[in-house]
């Protein structure tokens, strides 16, 4: 189990991480999403002791991960990819992690016939492609066998069939009573892996729930419309209250209002409408709301859709 | 599919477990250095070289030894030829170097997080990186002094005599090339471990090895011609030149005693392991 208490990071004048508390339970997959720059990272640093918090605790099976001796075999973790020499084979990068929790050799063989590079171990780690480091930095954290382990942004650079086996590892270690806990930045990614969510955005905590409560938050399903006459009828939408983003010379996208009551408003107003329909929020929908106002790189293009919710 | 009523032991394992072992960790760092294809050819081009360098002055003295004039056959200094002072200025920057690429090379990568997520204790990390740094820097030292002296020897043996493994002083300048290398190396390491950037790294070791012994000759502003030999004295390249000096009654600069080399050589080997372990302790990887 993984406890988070009122952590916090500052740097400077930045508060990356902000008095962030909750837990990880074994024996599921608990996913970390957030917007990028939303203090993921960071938290899975402190948690591993590579960063120091400026306040709070973060402990694993109830002690921080500093106090372990050997590491591997209580933790495993994947932060990024890239944290290898690429100078070395996959064999002797892996070779000396084990050698250094005292892990049998065979152990680095077993592991890389498991993430599927048990041709790539006598290459050198600068030649894989980025698919190829995650699932060498994934084979890393399986290396000890331990009850715990975290991902940060695994999926990034696999390609499809790696995603499939990823989230089917993900899963099996979860079933097998360990704590896993996977961050990600794509919502679409947890709906196929997780059981349970914990959502930040610029540094604090905004959900920690389960899949099914957090679908349910997406409330504000909208409503198709085709009217040939938008402008008038978005007029008369707005001052009932709704949100209303034209799509389309003759489609409008309406949130804040039922299909029934956007019927109602265009009969009485008189403006003829082609046709109405609902569309279901999606885990995707939930999470952009939920962060919409905690995103802290938003390309500066597109910044429409979500001005006008 | 596993249920998830029995969930397996290693779940339920509680405590920190034991600290890892030196010999594992002395093991990884093992592999960790002799798995970089640079490291055997660095090496094993360090130490041709300087058997080369050996046989090269010593054939020069064997060769040209009918031509000295008379005063200077009563008294050759073959080790002075074999460890030229100049020459072994480059070995330093060269073990320096090998010293700051294993931090460096970690940090730049970011395989330092890597290592600290396998081994929590960073002290003890990266002491077992200077132990295997400093043993296998040290072989590099004794086998440079050992073979440059058998093969000055086996050169200039049948026409300068009165030289063995038994001369007086011999196994000082062996025994100081055997301790210089490796102390290269830690400060290396040192130099590493507070600007963690490679070319940052590396310049400032060339830097330190290769322009330090000659800026503490030219004239330093605030400083005494004593002060200023004083200092120089006290870095790693002199220290050593003191104790490879063999020969009697040439020496006319201020030099320091043999005591004081060897205290020099120890003091830079204990702060660099000081800074490195220190600093890597405190810091965000």
């Amino acid at each position: 189990m993984i406890e988070i208490n009122q952590l916090t990071k500052r740097y400077g004048s930045v508060l990356a991480v902000d008095g962030v508390s909750f837990c990880v339970q074994p024996g599921q997959v608990t996913g970390f999403l957030g917007p990028n720059g939303a203090g993921k990272t960071t938290t899975m640093r402190m948690l591993l002791g590579l960063n120091a918090p400026t306040s709070g605790t973060a402990t694993i099976n109830g002690r921080p991960f500093r106090e372990f001796g050997t590491g591997l075999r209580h933790v495993g973790a994947l932060l990024d990819a890239g944290d290898v020499h690429r100078g070395r084979t996959a064999n002797a990068h892996l070779a000396a992690l084990a050698r250094s929790n005292g892990l049998p050799r065979r152990r680095v063989e077993e592991v890389l016939e498991m993430v599927g590079l048990g041709e790539a171990g006598r290459r050198r780690v600068g030649s894989f492609s980025l698919g190829m480091r995650q699932r060498l930095g994934i084979a890393t954290a399986l290396l000890g066998d331990p009850p715990v382990l975290l991902f940060d942004e695994p999926i990034n650079g696999l390609d499809p069939e790696g995603i499939r086996w990823a989230r089917e590892l993900f899963r099996r270690l979860a079933a097998e009573g360990r704590t896993v806990f996977v961050s990600s930045h794509l919502m679409s990614e947890m709906e196929h892996t997780a059981d349970h969510l914990i959502v930040v955005g610029d540094g604090r905590l905004l959900a920690d729930e389960p899949l099914a409560d957090f679908a349910a938050r997406a409330t504000t399903a909208g409503a198709t419309v085709q009217t040939p006459d938008p402008a008038a009828l978005a007029e008369v939408l707005r001052n009932a209250g709704a949100s209303v983003l034209s799509q389309g010379h003759d489609t409008l996208t309406v949130t804040g209002l039922t299909t029934a009551r956007i019927n109602e408003l265009a009969f009485t107003h008189r403006v003829l409408v082609h046709e109405v329909s609902a569309h279901v929020g999606t885990l995707e929908d939930a999470f952009m709301e939920l962060t919409a106002a905690s995103v802290q790189y938003r390309a500066s293009a597109t910044p429409g859709r979500s001005k006008d919710r | 599919m596993t249920t998830l009523s029995t969930p397996p032991a290693k779940a339920t394992r509680h405590g920190a477990g034991k600290p890892a072992l030196w010999r594992d960790l002395l093991g990884a760092e093992w592999i960790k250095l002799w798995s970089l294809r640079s490291t055997p050819i660095v090496l094993g081009v360090l130490l041709s070289l300087y058997l080369y360098l050996a046989y090269h002055a010593a054939q020069l003295d064997h060769d040209s030894y009918p031509t000295w004039p008379a005063f200077a056959k009563l008294d050759p200094d073959p080790a002075h030829d074999a460890f030229d002072f100049p020459k072994f200025l480059l070995l330093m920057a060269t073990a320096g170097t090998i010293g700051a690429m294993s931090v460096v090379g970690e940090h730049a990568s970011g395989l330092i997080r890597a290592t600290l997520i396998a081994v929590p204790a960073r002290g003890r990390v990266i002491l077992a990186k200077a132990t295997v740094v400093t043993a296998v820097l040290a072989v590099l030292g004794l086998l440079i002094g050992v073979g440059g002296w058998g093969i000055t020897l086996a050169v200039i043996s049948d026409r300068i005599s009165g030289f063995s493994f038994t001369t007086p002083g011999i196994w000082r300048l062996i025994a100081g090339t055997t301790v210089m290398v490796p102390v290269c190396g830690l400060i290396g390491m040192a130099t590493a471990t507070l600007i963690r950037n490679t070319a940052g790294s590396v310049f400032a070791v060339l830097a330190f090895f290769l322009v330090g012994p000659l800026a503490v000759k030219a004239r330093l502003p605030l400083l005494s011609d004593d002060q200023r030999a004083d200092l120089g004295n006290t870095l790693p390249a002199y220290a050593w030149g003191r104790l490879k000096t063999m020969s009697h009654g040439h020496l006319v600069e201020r030099v320091s005693s043999i005591p004081a080399a060897w205290i020099s050589l120890t003091v830079w080997a204990v702060v660099s392991v000081v800074i490195t372990v220190t600093v890597l302790r405190r810091r965000d990887v």
